[in-house]
C-alpha cells in the first residue's frame, strides 16, 4: 500500500531536494569558483539559491501529517480490522499508534528533521545575506564568504535529505 | 589527433527528460557539478554557460517513453527503448565511455501538480519506489548480459544500502550518491578505473573496443606496484602499453624510471650481467663495475620483453630478487634492495610452458603476473583502429622523409589497408606506411598502388570491415518509396476515429520505425570510411540511392527523401529519432541541403528499383 505520504515525501525529498535543491547548490559552488563560467553571475547564482524557496515551505506539513498517515492505526479504517467493534477499537486503536510512534521513535525522527529543516532555513537566510552583499560584477575574491555559506547550506540540506529518508518506506505492523 | 573527451551514457528519468520549453534547468546544474559538457543535443543545455575543463562528455536519456511528457500523458518505463539507445552507441563511435545510471524511474500520469513541481514529471506509483523493482535494477540486468564490457556505475539519490547487493549482483562497477560534495571526485576515480577511454598521449593510438579494454586493464594494473604480464603478438605494441603502464602510474608528477631488458637479443653468457650487473673482475673482461638493469629501474618499472627467451639459471636469479627484493651483481657477496615492478612481455603461450616443464619456471611466471595479465589485442582484430594508425604512421614518415609533400591517404588504400589481415601487426603497418611514403615522396595522395605488404600470408579473401562502395541490392517486392508515400498518405476519416483511437498511434509508431530502421541501416551501409573518419562519415545521398534503388537519384532529390521521411514520423519517434547521431545527421544534412524545399508529396518522386 502507497501513501498519498510516501509519494509526496519521493517528489518533495527525492526528486526536488535532492535532485534539485542540492544539484542547484553544487552548480551554484562551481560558479563560484569558477568551474562553471556564465555570463551573468548574480542572476545565476540568485536562480540557484532561490530554488529552495520554491517547497520549503511543504516541508512542516509533510513532517505534521507523517504520523496520522503512516501510523498502523489507519488499517482500522479497512478490512478487516474496520469490523472490530467500537468497545474494542477504543483501546486498540491508540495502543497501536503509541506502541508505533515509540518503536519507530517517531517522535525523535520527526524532531530531528524539524531541527535539519530550520538548520537548512538558517543557512538559507545566511547565503542569501552574502548574495546580497555581491557587487554587481563580482569576481572570485568577491565570492569567497558566499562559497563558504553555500557549502553550509549544501550540508544543511543534505542532513535534511537523511532525516527524511529515515521516516519508514511503508506502514509496519507492531 | 588529440583525443577527445571520455563519453558518458547518463540514464536518468529526471535529468533525460526533454521539457516543453527546452531548458532542463536541472541538467544543466548537474553538468556543472560534476564537470560534464551536454552533448545530448535536444537544445536543453543554456546557451550563456560553460563548464571550464569537462572531464567527459554527457548524453542523457530519460529511459522512458514518452521524451517529453505534457499534463494528461502517461510516462512509462522502456525498457526495449533504452537498450536500443544503448546499442547505437556500443556498436557505433563515438562509443560510450561508461553509463551512468539511475535507480528510481518515477512513473504514472503527469498531473497539474506534479508537472507544476517538475516540468514533465509523473506522480509516481508505489512500484517505483520500492528497492526490489527499481526500474534501473531492470536495466542493469540486461545491460549486463547484452554488453558484458560496457562499464556501468550507479548514479543515484537513494540508500546505497538498499541496493548494493541487487546491483553488484548485476555487474554494476560502483555507486556514487549523486547529491553529495565527494561525488565529482568519485566520478574522476571511476572514469579512470573502469571508464573505457583512449590513450591521452596518444601513444596507443585507436578507439576500438579491444584496444580501450586492454588501455582499461593497463591503468588498472598501474594503480598498484604489482608485477604484470602482457601477452601479445609480435609486433602488436607491447613495449607501448608496458610505457603506458609506467606513464599511468606517475604520481605527484614525478616520473617513474622506465627501463627496457630484451630478452630476445641477449646471449645467455650476457643475460646476467645485464640484468643484475656485475663487480670488477667478476669475470673476464669485467674490467670495471656495472650497474644492472633492475638497478637502473630502482623506483620504476623494468619491461622484460620475450621473456620465454629467458635461460634457465637467470630465471632462478630473477626469482630470487623477486622473492627478496634483492638483488645481488654477478661477483658480488651480497644484494642491495631494491623496489622495482616487473612488467613482463611474451608472443608464446608461455603458461603451457610452464605447466609441462617446457623450460619456464611456473613459480616465476606467478610472481610475474601477480597483478594480472593484460591481453594486446593483434590489429586484425581491432580493424577499426587501422586508418587512425595509418594516418598518424603518414604523418611521422613524411617527417622522416626529408622534401615528403604532404598527403591524404585516398579511401581505395583505406579499403585495401583494412582488408589485409596484418601478421606483423602495428609494427608491419607501420613499415607498409613508411615504405609507401619513401617509395613515392612526391605525391599528395596515397593511393592502393604505394601499398605493398610484406607477408602474402596477410592477403585475405574475404573482409569484415565494410566497403565505402555501394552495395547492390537483389531483387524483392518491397519499395521503399511506396513505403514513404503510405506513410503521408494515410489518414484516418473523422467518423472512425473512435473506431481506431488508441490503436492508431501504436501502428503509426511501428511504421515510422520500420522506415526510419532502413534508412538508417542504408546509412550505416552506405558510410565513407577516411582516415579522418574512421568510424565512417554518414551520407544521405548513397544511402537514399541504395533504399530507393535509383542509381540516377540526384542529391537533392535524396536530401527531399529523408526530409519526406523524418516530417511524417509521429511527433515521439521523431523526438527520439533526433536523439540517434546517425539519423540526427542525415536528419540536419537534408535540412541544410534543402531548407526550403516543400515536404510534401511530389507525384514525380522518384521511384526506382526495388529494395
Amino acid at each position: 500500500m502507497t501513501t498519498n505520504w510516501q509519494n509526496d515525501r519521493a517528489q518533495l525529498s527525492h526528486n526536488w531536494l535532492q535532485n534539485g535543491v542540492i544539484v542547484a547548490l553544487y552548480h551554484a559552488m562551481g560558479v563560484v569558483i569558477g568551474r562553471v563560467r556564465v555570463r551573468e553571475v548574480r542572476k545565476t547564482l540568485n536562480e540557484d539559491i532561490i530554488r529552495w524557496c520554491e517547497r520549503h515551505h511543504e516541508f512542516s506539513d509533510l513532517l505534521i501529517r507523517f504520523e496520522a498517515e503512516m501510523s498502523p492505526k489507519v488499517f482500522f479504517d479497512q478490512v478487516p480490522l474496520c469490523r472490530c467493534s467500537d468497545e474494542t477499537k477504543e483501546w486498540l486503536i491508540p495502543l497501536t499508534h503509541e506502541l508505533w510512534m515509540r518503536r519507530e521513535n517517531v517522535k525523535e525522527k520527526n524532531a530531528s528533521a524539524m531541527v535539519a529543516f530550520q538548520t537548512v532555513e538558517c543557512a538559507y537566510e545566511k547565503a542569501c545575506s552574502a548574495f546580497e552583499a555581491l557587487p554587481e560584477s563580482p569576481v572570485a575574491e568577491d565570492m569567497e564568504l558566499l562559497g563558504l555559506r553555500l557549502r553550509d547550506m549544501t550540508t544543511a540540506c543534505e542532513t535534511l535529505a537523511r532525516a527524511i529518508s529515515a521516516f519508514p518506506h511503508e506502514i509496519r505492523c507492531v | 589527433m588529440k583525443p577527445s573527451l571520455p563519453r558518458i551514457l547518463i540514464i536518468d528519468d529526471l535529468f533525460g527528460r526533454q521539457i516543453k520549453d527546452r531548458s532542463n534547468r536541472d541538467r544543466a546544474n548537474l553538468c556543472g557539478m560534476y564537470g560534464l559538457r551536454d552533448v545530448t543535443g535536444d537544445e536543453a543545455f543554456p546557451s550563456d554557460e560553460e563548464v571550464v575543463n569537462p572531464i567527459a562528455e554527457a548524453v542523457f536519456f530519460r529511459g522512458q517513453r514518452p521524451l517529453l511528457a505534457d499534463v494528461g500523458d502517461k510516462v512509462e518505463n522502456d525498457l526495449d527503448g533504452t537498450m536500443a539507445f544503448v546499442r547505437q552507441g556500443w556498436d557505433t563511435a563515438p562509443r560510450w565511455s561508461l553509463v551512468l545510471l539511475d535507480l528510481c524511474f518515477y512513473t504514472g500520469t503527469v498531473t497539474k501538480t506534479s508537472d507544476k513541481n517538475l516540468s514533465g514529471v509523473p506522480e509516481g506509483r508505489a512500484v517505483d519506489d520500492d528497492p526490489r523493482e527499481y526500474f534501473g535494477l531492470r536495466i542493469l540486468e540486461r545491460l549486463h548480459a547484452e554488453f558484458p564490457d560496457l562499464p556501468v556505475i550507479i548514479l543515484s539519490s537513494k540508500q546505497r544500502e538498499e541496493v548494493s547487493q541487487s546491483f553488484t549482483a548485476h555487474g554494476a562497477l560502483g555507486f556514487i550518491p549523486r547529491s553529495d560534495s565527494t561525488s565529482p571526485e568519485k566520478l574522476r576515480d571511476y572514469l579512470w578505473r573502469h571508464a573505457l577511454t583512449p590513450d591521452a598521449s596518444d601513444q596507443m593510438v585507436g578507439n576500438s573496443r579491444a584496444l580501450l579494454l586492454a588501455l582499461r586493464a593497463a591503468r588498472r594494473a598501474a594503480s598498484d606496484s604489482h608485477n604484470v604480464l602482457i601477452r601479445g603478438e609480435r609486433g602488436a605494441g607491447k613495449e607501448l602499453l608496458a610505457r603506458y603502464v609506467n606513464e599511468c602510474a606517475i604520481k605527484a608528477g614525478i616520473k617513474r624510471p622506465f627501463v627496457v631488458v630484451d630478452s630476445g637479443t641477449l646471449s645467455p653468457s650476457l643475460y646476467g650481467s645485464e640484468l643484475f650487473g656485475h663487480v670488477k673482475g667478476a669475470y673476464t673482461g669485467a674490467d670495471r663495475e656495472r650497474q644492472g638493469r633492475i638497478s637502473q629501474a630502482d623506483g620504476g618499472d623494468l619491461f622484460l620483453d620475450e621473456i620465454g627467451n629467458m635461460p634457465a639459471d637467470v630465471q632462478t636469479g630473477l626469482l630470487r630478487v623477486l622473492e627478496t627484493r634483492l638483488v645481488t651483481p654477478v661477483g658480488a657477496g651480497s644484494g642491495r634492495e631494491v623496489d622495482v615492478r616487473f612488467i613482463a612481455a611474451t608472443n608464446e603461450d608461455i603458461e603451457i610452458r610452464a605447466a609441462s616443464g617446457g623450460g619456464f619456471r611456473a613459480d616465476l611466471l606467478d610472481r610475474l603476473r601477480e597483478g594480472g595479465t593484460i591481453v594486446l589485442p593483434p590489429l586484425r582484430e581491432r580493424r577499426e583502429d587501422v586508418p587512425l594508425l595509418a594516418e598518424q604512421f603518414v604523418l611521422q614518415a613524411e617527417a622522416a622523409r626529408v622534401g615528403a609533400m604532404k598527403r591524404k591517404i585516398t579511401p581505395e588504400a583505406v579499403d585495401k589497408l583494412l582488408a589485409y589481415n596484418w601478421p606483423g601487426n602495428v609494427r608491419e603497418l607501420r613499415n607498409c606506411i613508411f615504405k609507401a611514403v619513401n617509395d613515392h615522396p612526391d605525391v599528395e595522395h596515397l593511393v592502393p598502388d604505394h601499398i605493398s605488404f610484406a607477408s602474402e600470408s596477410g592477403m585475405p579473401v574475404t573482409r569484415e570491415a565494410p566497403k565505402t562502395t555501394e552495395t547492390q541490392v537483389g531483387a524483392s517486392d518491397f519499395k521503399f518509396a511506396d513505403l514513404i508515400r503510405l506513410m503521408e498518405s494515410t489518414e484516418v476519416p473523422s467518423s472512425e476515429t473512435m473506431v481506431w483511437a488508441g490503436r492508431l498511434p501504436e501502428l503509426q509508431r511501428a511504421y515510422a520505425g520500420i522506415t526510419i530502421k532502413l534508412l538508417r541501416a542504408a546509412l550505416l551501409a552506405t558510410r565513407r570510411f577516411t582516415p579522418k573518419n574512421p568510424q565512417g562519415e554518414v551520407k544521405i545521398h548513397p544511402a537514399i540511392k541504395l533504399l530507393m534503388g535509383n542509381p540516377e537519384i540526384s542529391a537533392s532529390k535524396a536530401a527531399d527523401q529523408v526530409k519526406r521521411i523524418f516530417v511524417n514520423l509521429p511527433e515521439s519517434v521523431r523526438i527520439e529519432c533526433l536523439a540517434d547521431p546517425i539519423l540526427k545527421v542525415a536528419h540536419d544534412t537534408a535540412v541544410r541541403l534543402r531548407p526550403r524545399a516543400s515536404n510534401k508529396i511530389t507525384t514525380n518522386a522518384p521511384v526506382g528499383g526495388p529494395l
